[in-house]
């Protein structure tokens, strides 16, 4: 990775992850109720669906969490990009939990 | 002095330091030898930049004077505009009022929201952009000057394609967003949203190329040393909106193109009865839209960034903050677009998702607001002892952008509750609030900014009373016109409607509403007559009259020479901590990198994207006629599409290609050069050869954009499939197997030979050239043979949507075969070499990307059919 | 602050919700705005004071502990008010709206035997009403502001709101999304009946009327 590449990475690495999550949420919410994919309770009265919407944030949270803890001692990158990148992906985690908050909370399909 | 080199021998030896030469008088001299003539070096310079007189001003190419030619027609638009808006005052000012008729009404509101958008916004931060990112970054012109000059015909042109068609009384009426099916032909048969959709497209081809621009010049365009992070924060506010406007103006170009298609050809994707969907117009619209409120603010809040710190003598505080909230706020603003789709219907876990990115942008919002505070606070306290300059009047307008976009912000907050916004939705209240927030994040810093950089752009000096007077109308007869606004609206006033009754109730509110809007209107009056008067009567500005720390002010006079530095300084600090008023006589003398004018050339460095180490000579083009003449044929085929004259709309095309193949020319790379000496002791390699040059770099950065059209495309149709009335069609649009497989195996072909066609050190150009050439000839074929099986495209969408993939495929085919041609071209006339490979390196790059793209296009239909039969009735 | 067609002027659960809501975040955005108007003349007119707090500190408080805490709790209240309007215990009275350039036809699939009316809609006081709504042509939106928000009429497709109106009386409608020419007059009246004298009130309009322009 050059040094180009490795600074997008860093700096844009943690909301790209976060429009990825929002993109196949949104995408996969709307091709659940249309579709009735994953509709049906599974067990414990929970819809798969619903499952996976809940998933596709943790693991997105997760993931942002993991690269936060790869730039905790800068990556290498010039001090000012280094604080500029961590702040960046803490913002994300911290969108990730507040955006997708709902997707456990709120009725499925109407 | 009095003779200029260009058109004498080489003298790249002359900036050799130390060379063993003798003092040339007929040459500037090179730094250090102590003889270097300030003056010599500015004819010599002058003589290689300037714009000629007379009719050479049509092949102005350079930033300074392309970039104040959009400033200056984006204000004329802006006056149109405002125009429209007292139309629109007049007519609501009584109840039952006459003035305008229904139909006309309706053209007048469309245009002045579309002439504000995209003739006036887009195109004042462009210019202001294309005007100063150079001069701020060091550089002597932008990266890609024939762009600029091409995207502001197109910018002209389209605009003025629009305004005469509202002049003929053929102007679009369905509001700015043109929401489907009412700007489907049966409910507009007219001209007009014709107008609208190729006008507006026309104008979106300037703004992409100036993103493409943009982009490329702010990473690698950059003095030398000056690394990403020590750029000044206006550059990475541009970065962010270059980027920005890479993604999200596709989605609107794309579907434009539908509608257009629809409506010319019938092609029903907005047409609920055959397939279509209103929605995927809405949804296209606002992918567009949403981020384009913050693609307008965020220039906007980057001058006010550069601004403040000025005024109070200081660095800008928490610059690493505000990086990341610019940023942030750039990744949110995608995520907003369906709270403008909150009275759609569409399930409550949708909306919660949108209403609550659109809360979250308010953080960052509220982080830059509060490092400007911050900034203000920490002021310098003792100015320095030559007593800085009161920044009075662009600080007045600083406190009007502070004032009126916090509020328009807090009525956002409010308006991204979903609940809030199915009563407010579509009523006045959206009217005050957008114009809180354009008028408040946009033009109130934009004033700030012009009277800012005025000595800069003009040369003179500006102080009066008039525009402190001009401020206070414009502030006063804004709020008076629109603050009642919000409560006009939650009192029920829908917008866009002509007329409204005396029992409503909205009387009192909307003649105080009109009558503010005329003090607004001669506020700006005020404004302009007293810039016009400065401009004419000002006296002379001194240097850097601000005492900025930025490199825009280091240029040797006011305004800047066309060449903007005589030389280019290595910048080891911040660039928003530099001393301009020393650094200017220096660099004047042409101690620094390319401190000569040498055969002619037009050179500035470029550098590697992060650490800003110089790693090449950018050979800029001369001026030339070429991008207008682009530009006209650009504009013969958006005529001929308007008037569906199709044949000749192909003509123009082509010729529009051949134009384009045309601009490699005169580039300076028929010969390999080797390193040259650039000053400072570095030899440096053209960037036509250099291992990454602008072109590829360019070409990258419009992969994103295309990848974005083409993401827009692919989501558009899976949307149709599972969303739209009346899928699966009875009859599914089965594709025969063997074009497909034809286009795989041109497609790898295509690939291979494309990396074959150099390695390392060994050209096999031609016969893989022409492989390449042929595979791209064949996928196009393929996809012609495809859209040929098609049952007629009129009656469905899904074989529309598959058509519309195919044609991407086939264009893209068609553009590498374009490439592929180029590269044999260039290769025959002695252009390329192991060395020279931007032609086939482009092609390269074509081919890797267009492999993994046309494969996802060939295995589309497949998703598009497996949705179509899963979902629900 | 009164009017046919003022939201302000709230005549059931749904629109007295939103103006409730509406009313608070007038109020807190009015302390926002004078807070941070404030601040930045202090800043700026009294920048001794101002400058003994650090940059940094600045920029958390402003930036993130003044917005976030605000936020949470009002995206919290937004979906719990979203959930009681779009939701009913009861049994809803269902009407359809039909939406053409330029009137609206309104059926009564729970009063059999009603006929359709045009641009006037009967309702029973007191009980939620769903609305379904449709549309022949382009895109409108039916709105009642003082009974509750609105929903758009787009063709191919079926949208519901439910809105109640408290007391028996007349409640004005307008088109709220541009649908064309017509569009200013695309207005229509909610006639809200005991529930008693709803058939009888509807057996008595079932004449056809003539659309408005």
């Amino acid at each position: 990775m050059n040094a180009g590449t490795r600074i997008l990475v860093a700096i844009a690495g943690g909301f790209t992850l976060w429009a990825l999550v929002f993109t196949v949420v949104y995408a996969g919410h709307a091709t659940g109720c249309e579709t009735g994919w994953g509709l049906t309770p599974g067990p414990g009265g929970i819809a798969p669906l619903r499952i996976v919407l809940v998933l596709l944030p943790v693991t997105g949270f997760a993931l942002t969490l993991a690269g936060l803890w790869l730039l905790r001692r800068g990556a290498g990158l010039a001090p000012r990009l280094a604080t500029t990148a961590q702040l960046l992906t803490g913002a994300a985690a911290v969108a990730t939990v507040y955006n997708f908050a709902v997707v456990g909370i709120l009725p499925l399909c109407v | 002095m009095t003779k200029a080199p260009s058109g004498t021998p080489e003298t790249v030896e002359s900036l050799l330091p130390g060379a063993d030469r003798g003092p040339a008088p007929a040459r500037p001299a090179a730094p250090g030898d102590g003889v270097t003539d300030p003056l010599a070096l500015d004819a010599g310079l002058r003589k290689i930049w300037a714009t000629g007189p007379g009719w050479q001003r049509f092949a102005a190419v350079n930033h300074s004077v392309v970039g104040v030619r959009f400033m200056i027609t984006s204000l004329v638009f802006f006056t149109i505009g405002g125009i429209l808006a007292m139309l629109i005052r007049v007519q609501l000012a009584t109840p039952d009022s006459g003035f305008l008729e229904p139909g006309l009404y309706a053209q007048v509101f469309t245009m002045h929201g579309t002439v504000m958008m995209f003739l006036f916004a887009i195109p004042l931060f462009e210019g202001l952009a294309m005007y100063l990112l150079p001069k701020m970054l060091g550089a002597r012109d932008m990266v890609f000057p024939r762009l600029s000059a091409y995207g502001y015909w197109c910018y002209l042109f389209g605009g003025t394609l629009l305004i005469v068609a509202m002049l003929a009384g053929a102007a679009p009426d369905g509001g700015w967003f043109m929401y489907t099916p009412l700007s489907s032909k049966p409910y507009s048969p007219g001209i007009g949203a014709d107008v609208w959709l190729l006008g507006v497209t026309f104008v979106e081809i300037s703004a992409i190329s100036a993103a493409v621009e943009i982009m490329v010049t702010i990473l690698i365009l950059r003095a030398p040393g000056m690394s990403l992070d020590k750029m000044p924060v206006f550059a990475w506010y541009m970065l962010t909106v270059a980027a920005m406007m890479l993604v999200g103006f596709p989605p609107l170009i794309l579907g434009s193109i539908l509608l257009e298609a629809e409506r010319a050809f019938g092609l029903p994707f907005f047409d609920p009865l055959r397939g279509g969907d209103p929605l995927l117009w809405q949804h296209l619209f606002w992918l567009f839209g949403h981020p384009e409120v913050y693609i307008i603010f965020l220039p906007a809040a980057g001058a006010i960034s550069t601004l403040v710190p000025v005024f109070a003598g200081r660095p800008l505080a928490g610059y690493r903050a505000v990086v990341a909230a610019l940023v942030a706020m750039a990744f949110l603003s995608f995520g907003l677009w369906v709270h403008h789709m909150y009275t759609t219907g569409l399930p409550h876990l949708s909306l919660a998702l949108f209403s609550a990115a659109s809360t979250l942008v308010a953080v960052p919002t509220a982080v830059q607001i509060f490092a400007w505070i911050a900034t203000l606070a920490q002021r310098r306290r003792k100015p320095d002892p030559e007593a800085r300059p009161k920044a009075s009047v662009p600080m007045l307008h600083v406190f009007g952008f502070f004032f009126v976009f916090v509020m328009g912000g807090l009525t956002g907050v409010m308006l991204a509750i979903v609940p809030f916004d199915w009563q407010a939705h579509d009523t006045h209240f959206v009217v005050a609030h957008l114009h809180y927030v354009l008028i408040g994040g946009f033009l109130f810093p934009m004033l700030a900014a012009g009277y800012h950089w005025l000595p800069l752009i003009s040369g003179r000096a500006h102080d009066g009373p008039a525009a402190r007077l001009g401020f206070w109308l414009v502030f006063a007869g804004f709020n008076g016109t629109f603050f009642l606004m919000h409560i006009t609206g939650l009192m029920g006033m829908p917008r866009r409607v002509h007329t409204y009754g005396a029992e409503s109730g909205w009387h009192w509110l909307n003649l105080i509403s009109s009558i503010s809007s005329f003090v607004m209107a001669i506020g700006f009056a005020v404004i302009v007559i007293d810039l016009l008067l400065t401009l004419r009567f000002g006296r002379k500005a001194e240097p850097d009259p601000w005492q900025a720390a930025t490199l825009e002010w280091a240029v040797p006079t006011l305004p800047p020479p066309p060449y903007n530095f005589a030389a280019i300084p290595r910048i080891d600090i911040r660039a928003d901590r530099l001393e301009p008023r020393k650094m200017a006589p220096v660099m004047a003398r042409g101690e620094g990198f390319l401190g000569v004018a040498r055969n002619g050339w037009m050179e500035t460095t470029g550098v590697t994207v992060a650490r800003g180490e110089p790693d090449q000579i950018v050979m800029l083009p001369q001026q030339t006629f070429l991008p207008l003449w682009t530009a006209m044929a650009t504009g013969v085929v958006f005529l001929s599409l308007l008037f569906k004259i199709y044949p000749l709309a192909i003509v123009a095309a082509l010729v529009v290609v051949a134009l384009f193949l045309r601009w490699p020319v005169g580039t300076h790379a028929d010969a390999d050069r080797g390193d040259l000496p650039a000053g400072e002791g570095v030899m440096l390699p053209l960037s036509s050869e250099a291992p990454v040059p602008p072109a590829v770099l360019a070409l990258r950065v419009v992969a994103v954009a295309d990848g974005a059209l083409l993401a827009s495309l692919l989501f558009g149709g899976l949307f149709l499939a599972i969303s739209a009335p009346g899928w699966p069609p009875a009859l599914w649009p089965e594709l025969p197997m063997a074009p497909g497989v034809v286009a795989a195996l041109a497609l790898v072909v295509g690939w291979i030979a494309a990396r074959m066609a150099v390695r390392g050190d060994v050209l096999r150009g031609a016969p893989m050239l022409g492989v390449a050439l042929a595979a791209n000839l064949a996928t196009l074929a393929a996809m012609g043979w495809m859209i040929a099986a098609l049952p007629p495209l009129q009656d469905h969408a899904a074989q529309a949507v598959l058509a519309a993939v195919m044609v991407w495929l086939g264009l893209h085919a068609f553009i590498g075969a374009v490439l592929a041609f180029n590269a044999l071209r260039r290769l025959r006339t002695g252009h390329v070499s192991a060395r020279r490979r931007i032609d086939i390196d482009l092609l390269r790059l074509w081919q890797a990307g267009l492999l993994p793209a046309g494969l996802v296009v060939l295995g589309f239909p497949v998703a598009l059919k497996a949705l179509a039969l899963a979902a629900l009735p | 602050m009164a009017g046919p067609l003022s939201a302000l002027d709230p005549a059931g659960p749904q629109a007295r919700a939103v103006a409730l809501l509406w009313w608070s975040m007038l109020a807190a955005a009015a302390v926002l705005f004078t807070l941070v108007m404030g601040l930045y003349l202090w800043a700026l007119l009294r920048p001794e004071a101002a400058a003994k707090i650090p940059a940094r500190r600045w920029i958390i408080l402003g930036g993130l502990v003044l917005p976030l805490p605000i936020l949470l709790p009002l995206g919290v209240i937004a979906l719990v008010l979203g959930e009681s309007i779009l939701r009913t215990g009861d049994e809803p009275f269902r009407v359809t709206a039909h939406a053409q350039q330029w009137h609206w036809s309104f059926g009564y699939p729970d009063q059999p035997g009603a006929a359709e009316t045009i641009d006037v809609l009967h309702i029973p006081a007191g009980r939620t009403v769903e609305v379904t709504v449709s549309s022949a042509d382009v895109i409108h939106s039916f709105w009642v502001p003082r009974l509750g928000g609105k929903i758009d009429a787009i063709p191919g497709r079926e949208t519901r709101i439910l809105l109640t109106a408290d007391d028996p009386g007349g409640y004005g409608g307008q088109c709220g999304e541009y649908c064309g020419t017509g569009h200013s007059f695309m207005a229509f009246d909610v006639i809200a009946h005991p529930e008693a004298d709803l058939a009888a009130a509807l057996a008595g309009d079932t004449a056809p009327q003539e659309p408005a322009e």
